[in-house]
C-alpha cells in the first residue's frame, strides 16, 4: 500500500505493515509535504510494488479556501469547491498507476465550534462547508474506476482522535486509535474489491434470532417483540438481517433444535420479521454446529470463508472457531439488546457495487432451493439429466460487455474461484481496457429457468492471435452449474470464435488450489487435451449446443 | 502520588502502544533498562515522540497530570536514558 498524504504519514505506514488482518501486506508512506507532487508524478519508480494507494488529507491543505473558513475570513463557498475539484483531477491521475485508491472523507476536530448555531448556515458555515466539500469529493469520485471514498466519521468518533501535540512534535494530526479504525475499514474495502467480502449469515435461533428456547417453551412464549425491551431488539436485531440481505448478503441457519418446531415458530410467530423463505438453507438438528455449517456451505457452493456465524452460546461459537477458523465468529454480546449494535458494526460485507442481483441474491438462492427440491422430487420420474433439464426450461444470454453489465461482470470475474479456467483478476477499469483491444472479446451469460432468473452468471473471453482462438476467461458462478450451462458457452465460444476467421480454439487451464472443477469440466468437454496440459478444438467441426439449453445472442462484439 | 510499580506499568503499557507502529528490529523492550535517548537508542524522531505522547497519556490517567515530556527531556540535564530512568525522574512530579 502506498499511502500518500499531507501529513507524516510514518506511523501510519507503521501500524498497517504490522496489522493482522488480511490483506496483510507493507505499506509505504510516499513523501511528506509533497502532496500534489506526489500525485502528479509519473515517476514508475514511486509507484512500482503498490497495486493500491490511500491518499488520506486534511481538508485545508486540499483548499486554501477552506483554511480561510476556519479562519473566520468572509470566503467564496464555490472556490473551495473548485478547489476541491482540482484535487479529484489530480486524484484521478494518480489513481492510473495502481489498481485501487481509497480516500477517507474530510474531518475537522471536534474542538472547532466554528460559528455555532450558524456553522450549518450555506455559504457561511464551517461544517457547511466541510459537508459540500465532502459532497463533491462523493460525486467526482463516484464517476472515477477504481477510486473508492471511505466515510471516516466512525473513525473519529473518539474523544482522543486529534492529537494536538502529535501534531505540533511531528506533524502526525491524528491519533493512533484513529489510524487503526481507518485500516481496518480500507482493509475491509480492499477485501470487497477483491471478491472476498463475506456472503453468508448464518444464525442460531435459541437466543440469538429469539428469546428462550423454543423446545422448552412453545414458539407462543418466546420473547419476542412486543413490549419488551429484549423482545423490541431481536425484532430490530431480525430486521437488521433482512436489511443484509437487500445487500445481496443471503441468511442461512443451523440450530440444535427440532426441524419441524423450528420451522414452525419461524413462520408461525406473528413477530417473526424473517421467515423460512428468507433464509438460503438450514441445517436445523442436533449435530455438532461446526459440521452443519460446513455442510450448509456446501449446499450452497460457497467457501467458508464467505460465512460469518452468530450465537450466543459462547461454547458453540468456540467450537466453530477453533474447527472453521476461516469463518468469521464474532463475539455477539451477553446482553441481547447489543447485539444490533454488534451486526452494525461488522465491516465484512463491504463491497465496492452494488447491482440489482445482489439485492436479489436471498430470492434467487430461494429459487434454486426449490429447484433442488424439484429435482429430487422428481428423480424418480425423469429418464435423463436432459430431460429434466428440459422440464427446467434453462435459457442462457449471451451479450458483449457493455456499460450495463461491465460492473457485475468485473464482480464476477473477481470472486469466482471454481470453475474458473485462468483466475485472472482485474478492476471493472481494468477489464474494460482490455476487452476494447483489437482481437479481444468479452462475453457475459445471463441464466434463467422456470424458477427464476440466476443473473450474470458466466463469462467467457476470447484473445484472437492470428489463427489460434485463445480462452482468456471461463467462469462460471457455481449455482448454475451442472445445468449444460458450461456447453453451452463453449458452443458459443465455438461459434465465434470460427466467425472471427480462427482455425483453433485453445483453452489453457491454470491450476489454483480451488478450480479443480474447471478441469474436470474441460476434461470431459470434448475439447483435445494436449501434452502441455491445454485443450484445443478444431475450428472447421461445430460444437453441439445443448438440445435442452436455449442459447440467445443478444450482440456482437461490433455492436455499441 | 502513585506507587513506582503503577507508574513503571503506564510507561510499558505506551511502550506497547508505541510498538505497534515499530518494525520488529526497532520494537522496544518492556524493560527498565530499555534505553529510550541518548547514543544506542533505537527509536527515531517520531517514535520518540510517539511514545512520549502515549506515556504523557497514560501518566494523566494514573495522575491526573502530567509534564510535558518531549520538551522536559529535550534538555541534555535531565539525564534520562532509560525507561527506569524515567519513571524515577517522572514520580515526584505527578
Amino acid at each position: 500500500m502506498l499511502i500518500i498524504s499531507d501529513f507524516n504519514a510514518d506511523s501510519l505506514a507503521g501500524l498497517w505493515s504490522n496489522d493482522s488482518q488480511a490483506p496483510i501486506e507493507a505499506a509505504r508512506a510516499a513523501g511528506f509535504g509533497r502532496l500534489t507532487q506526489t500525485l502528479l508524478s509519473q515517476d514508475a519508480e514511486q509507484w512500482s510494488d503498490h497495486s493500491a494507494a490511500l491518499v488520506w488529507t486534511r481538508p485545508e491543505s486540499v483548499s486554501p479556501t477552506f483554511a480561510k473558513v476556519l479562519a473566520f475570513e468572509e470566503s467564496d463557498h464555490e472556490e473551495a469547491l473548485s478547489e476541491v475539484d482540482a484535487f479529484c483531477s489530480n486524484l484521478e491521475a494518480a489513481s492510473k498507476n495502481v489498481a485501487s485508491t481509497y480516500v477517507p472523507t474530510w474531518q475537522i476536530q471536534h474542538e472547532q465550534r466554528g460559528y455555532g448555531p450558524l456553522d450549518r448556515t450555506p455559504q457561511l458555515g464551517v461544517r457547511a462547508l466541510l459537508s459540500a466539500m465532502n459532497e463533491r469529493l462523493a460525486l467526482r469520485i463516484s464517476q472515477m474506476q477504481g477510486v473508492y471514498l471511505l466515510d471516516s466519521t466512525a473513525w473519529f468518533a473518539r474523544p482522543d482522535a486529534f492529537s494536538t501535540k502529535l501534531w505540533y512534535l511531528a506533524k502526525v494530526p491524528f491519533s493512533p486509535s484513529v489510524f487503526k479504525a481507518g485500516i481496518q475499514d480500507v482493509k475491509a474495502a480492499m477485501q470487497g474489491v477483491a471478491g472476498n467480502a463475506r456472503k453468508v449469515v448464518i444464525c442460531d435461533l435459541d437466543d440469538t434470532l429469539w428469546g428462550g428456547i423454543v423446545g422448552d417453551l412453545g414458539w407462543e412464549k418466546l420473547r419476542l417483540g412486543g413490549h419488551d425491551a429484549v423482545g423490541e431488539a431481536l425484532v430490530d436485531f431480525q430486521k437488521q438481517l433482512k436489511a443484509l440481505t437487500r445487500r445481496g448478503i443471503i441468511l442461512g441457519i443451523v440450530s440444535k433444535n427440532t426441524e419441524s418446531v423450528a420451522l414452525e415458530a419461524i413462520d408461525s410467530h406473528p413477530e417473526m420479521v424473517l421467515r423460512s423463505k428468507d433464509f438460503a438453507g438450514w441445517r436445523i438438528n442436533w449435530q455438532d454446529k461446526a459440521q452443519n455449517i460446513a455442510d450448509l456451505m456446501a449446499e450452497l457452493n460457497l467457501g467458508l470463508q464467505s460465512a460469518v456465524f452468530l450465537d450466543d452460546n459462547p461454547v458453540e461459537r468456540a467450537r466453530v472457531a477453533e474447527t472453521l477458523p476461516e469463518v468469521l465468529v464474532p463475539e455477539l454480546p451477553r446482553d441481547k439488546m447489543l447485539y444490533g449494535d454488534l451486526l452494525r458494526s461488522l465491516n465484512c460485507f463491504d463491497t465496492p457495487a452494488l447491482s440489482k442481483e445482489d439485492r436479489e441474491r436471498a430470492a434467487m438462492y430461494n429459487a434454486e432451493r426449490e429447484r433442488r427440491s424439484a429435482m429430487s422430487g422428481s428423480a424418480g420420474s425423469v429418464t435423463s439429466l436432459d430431460d429434466w433439464l428440459k422440464t427446467l426450461e434453462v435459457r442462457v444470454e449471451a451479450e458483449t460487455l457493455r456499460p450495463t453489465n461491465q460492473q457485475r461482470t468485473a464482480q464476477l470475474l473477481n470472486k469466482t474461484n471454481q470453475m474458473n479456467l485462468t483466475t485472472r483478476r482485474m478492476t471493472e477499469a481494468e477489464l474494460v481496457a482490455w476487452a476494447g483491444q483489437a482481437g479481444h472479446e468479452v462475453w457475459s451469460f445471463r441464466v434463467s429457468d422456470k424458477f427464476g432468473d440466476s443473473g450474470l452468471t458466466g463469462i467467457a473471453s476470447l484473445r484472437i492471435e492470428g489463427e489460434s482462438a485463445h480462452i482468456a476467461d471461463y467462469i462460471l458462478s457455481c449455482r448454475v452449474m451442472g445445468k449444460k450451462v458450461e456447453e453451452t458457452i463453449v458452443a458459443h465460444l465455438v461459434a465465434r470464435a470460427a466467425e472471427l476467421g480462427a482455425s483453433t480454439l485453445i483453452a489453457r487451464y491454470l491450476e489454483t488450489k480451488k478450480n479443480k472443477p474447471c478441469l474436470e469440466f474441460w476434461q470431459r468437454s470434448g475439447f483435445e487435451e494436449m501434452p502441455d496440459g491445454s485443450f484445443t478444438w478444431d475450428l472447421s467441426k461445430p460444437y453441439e449446443q445443448p438440445a435442452a439449453v436455449a442459447l440467445e445472442v443478444k450482440g456482437a462484439a461490433n455492436d455499441a | 502520588m502513585p506507587e513506582r510499580s503503577e507508574i513503571v506499568q503506564a510507561l510499558y503499557r505506551a511502550v506497547s502502544q508505541t510498538n505497534e507502529a515499530l518494525a520488529d528490529s526497532d520494537k522496544l523492550a518492556c524493560e527498565e533498562t530499555e534505553q529510550i535517548l541518548g547514543d544506542g537508542a533505537k527509536l527515531d524522531s517520531l517514535g520518540f515522540v510517539s511514545l512520549m505522547v502515549a506515556i504523557e497519556t497514560e501518566l494523566e490517567e494514573l495522575a491526573g497530570s502530567c509534564p510535558s515530556l518531549a520538551e522536559e527531556l529535550s534538555d541534555p540535564d535531565v539525564g534520562v536514558t532509560t525507561l527506569g530512568d524515567l519513571a524515577d525522574w517522572v514520580a515526584p512530579k505527578l
